[in-house]
């Protein structure tokens, strides 16, 4: 694999018929799969066999699909570029020297690349829609409880949904319409979904629709990219729809909030991780804390380690207060701002990442700086809201996305929007 | 230069909407590694690693103290959110408790590397 975009190639039929009989699907390698590795491109997870599958996967499979591998991903989730996995970095396959974006970087490149037709991701603050962005298709994160999170190893609960990657907007709907409805093993699943045709919603009729434009997510972009970005409201306004400036100053938090809640959930659920139950372990000397401490550290990356230290401390006493109060009242304000913006606009819209496709290893070494490029995602994951990335052109030759964020729920309407940018 | 490009934008994308009050701590071109934060120290990540059952060598300490000051100083500007009148969204959810079939012992056992009667098998406590 050139693009080193699958950690694990296989076969995984589905049932003989159905609406993806014939359609090859490939996995995000953090979403269990029965008996086939599911490694969260940790090494703390390498030879990890999960016991049972995720509900997306069962319905994949009872929808005719055949999964054909796992995908590389950073490291549980933890990056925007596909770089921070275990094993090695995927490469975009527009320009080989430049990252997919990420975490769910295998599922785009292999999408991107035609070595599968469809695929899953996960996206806890833009996971799905970077990587869709980086490499010219099309991503969705639902509506937080529309698809079960039941087999998805939990990086942050309260923020993280699997949404598609397909190369049309048609095909990401139809694979939300296989995974999307309630499940009795994710209780923060809700009934909605449970009978969608989001497919028939990608007509691209956009007579009469309102599209809210938040400065705060253009200003500071690179102009390449909102040179896209502006050309694809222009033709929707051609199409019919009216575009109108909106306020959202509340996103101007949003990264900073994402990743102090993240970070703490993630101090919380990767504490598992102990080489015990599962997980590299054994052969430290020491006592129960000193084994541990030797199992986490040889298991887990520098990213990995670094959210997990930085989460311990914004929830530990004396500074809860000051960061993870804060971050919570932060996305309070983002969804109170994203509410009222609907009551005026159909849909959000703004480029999907501020940059182009970084080149492979300028990312890691700041930080901070990898973090921003999260700007415009992480809202949506804040506010529990629906938001696709479809591709709208190059530019210098590089895939530029732009996003659309709908109401809770609103899946049709951003499909409907993202289906009009496409054509 | 694209890579330049890059950075020049972010640095734009942060001194617009990230920093804030942490702007005189950036300079024109590149970031300064080699000051010092006042965000966290030595100590405190020692601690945190502590609390965190994660071994850090001491080589790496630096690093880490350097990144994790970075990353929290950009934390800070939350100080100057206000505070939201938000409705609850949460309620209890409630239901009766039934049998069901869970995961079989041997599945459940499978990625363990120690195991010994048919449970985990952990190191010793003290």
């Amino acid at each position: 694999m050139s693009l080193n975009a699958f950690i694990t190639e296989t076969t995984i039929q589905g049932a003989a018929d159905g609406p993806l009989d014939g359609t090859t699907v490939a996995v995000k390698d953090n979403i269990s799969t029965k008996g086939v590795p599911t490694t969260c491109g940790s090494k703390m997870l390498a030879d990890y066999e999960p016991p049972y599958n995720a509900t997306v996967v069962e319905d994949l499979l009872a929808a005719g699909g055949t999964i054909v591998g796992k995908t590389n991903m950073d490291e549980f989730g933890m990056g925007t570029t596909t770089e921070t996995s275990y094993f090695g970095p995927t490469k975009n396959p527009v320009d080989e020297t430049r990252v997919p974006g990420g975490s769910s970087g295998g599922s785009a490149a292999a999408v991107a690349n035609g070595d599968a037709d469809l695929a899953l991701g996960s996206d806890t603050g833009g996971s799905v829609r970077a990587p869709a962005a980086y490499c010219g298709v099309v991503g969705l994160k639902p509506t937080y409880g529309l698809v079960s999170r039941y087999g998805l190893v939990a990086y942050a609960n309260s923020l993280e949904q699997i949404g598609p990657i397909a190369p049309t907007v048609e095909g990401a709907a139809e694979l939300l319409d296989v995974i999307a409805g309630p499940d009795e093993h994710d209780g923060t699943t809700r009934d909605a979904g449970a009978d969608a045709d989001y497919a028939s919603a990608a007509t691209g009729d956009v007579d009469g629709l309102t599209i809210g434009v938040p400065q705060e997510l253009t200003d500071g972009a690179d102009d390449r990219v909102v040179e896209r970005f502006e050309a694809a409201l222009a033709d929707l306004r051609a199409e019919g729809a009216t575009t109108v400036d909106v306020a959202l100053p509340s996103c101007e938090y949003a990264v900073a909030a994402y990743y102090v809640i993240a970070m703490s959930e993630a101090s919380s659920n990767l504490a598992r991780f102990d080489g015990v139950r599962y997980g590299t372990g054994g052969g430290f000397d020491g006592n129960w804390n000193e084994t541990f401490a030797d199992a986490r550290a040889d298991g887990f990356g520098d990213e990995v380690t670094r959210r997990i230290l930085l989460g311990t401390y914004a929830l530990s006493a004396g500074y809860h207060d000051k960061y993870y109060k804060q971050a919570q009242e932060a996305r309070a304000w983002v969804k109170q701002d994203f509410d009222e913006t609907f009551a005026d606009v159909d849909v959000v819209a703004s480029p999907t990442m501020p940059v182009l496709p970084p080149k492979l290893g300028e990312s890691l070494d700041d930080p901070v700086q990898m973090y921003l490029a999260d700007a415009n995602t992480t809202p949506a994951n804040l506010a529990n809201l629906p938001a696709i990335s479809v591709p709208a052109g190059d530019a210098d030759g590089l895939p530029v996305g732009v996003q659309l964020v709908g109401p809770k729920f609103g899946e049709e309407t951003i499909i409907n929007a993202a289906a009009a940018v496409e054509q | 230069m694209h890579g330049q490009k890059y950075f020049d934008n972010c640095y734009h994308i942060s001194l617009i909407c990230v920093l804030g009050p942490a702007i005189e701590t950036l300079t024109a071109g590149t970031r300064d590694h080699s000051r010092m934060t006042d965000a966290v120290d030595a100590e405190e990540i020692r601690h945190v690693a502590d609390l965190a059952r994660l071994r850090l060598d001491d080589e790496d300490v630096d690093t880490v103290v350097d990144h994790c000051g970075d990353i929290l100083e950009h934390f800070e500007r939350l100080e100057e959110v206000p505070e939201v009148d938000a409705e609850p969204e949460l309620v209890n959810v409630m239901r009766a408790d039934e049998i069901a079939d869970s995961l079989d012992q041997d599945d459940a056992l499978a990625n363990a590397p120690e195991t010994e009667d048919g449970r985990f098998k952990g190191p010793n406590v003290s």
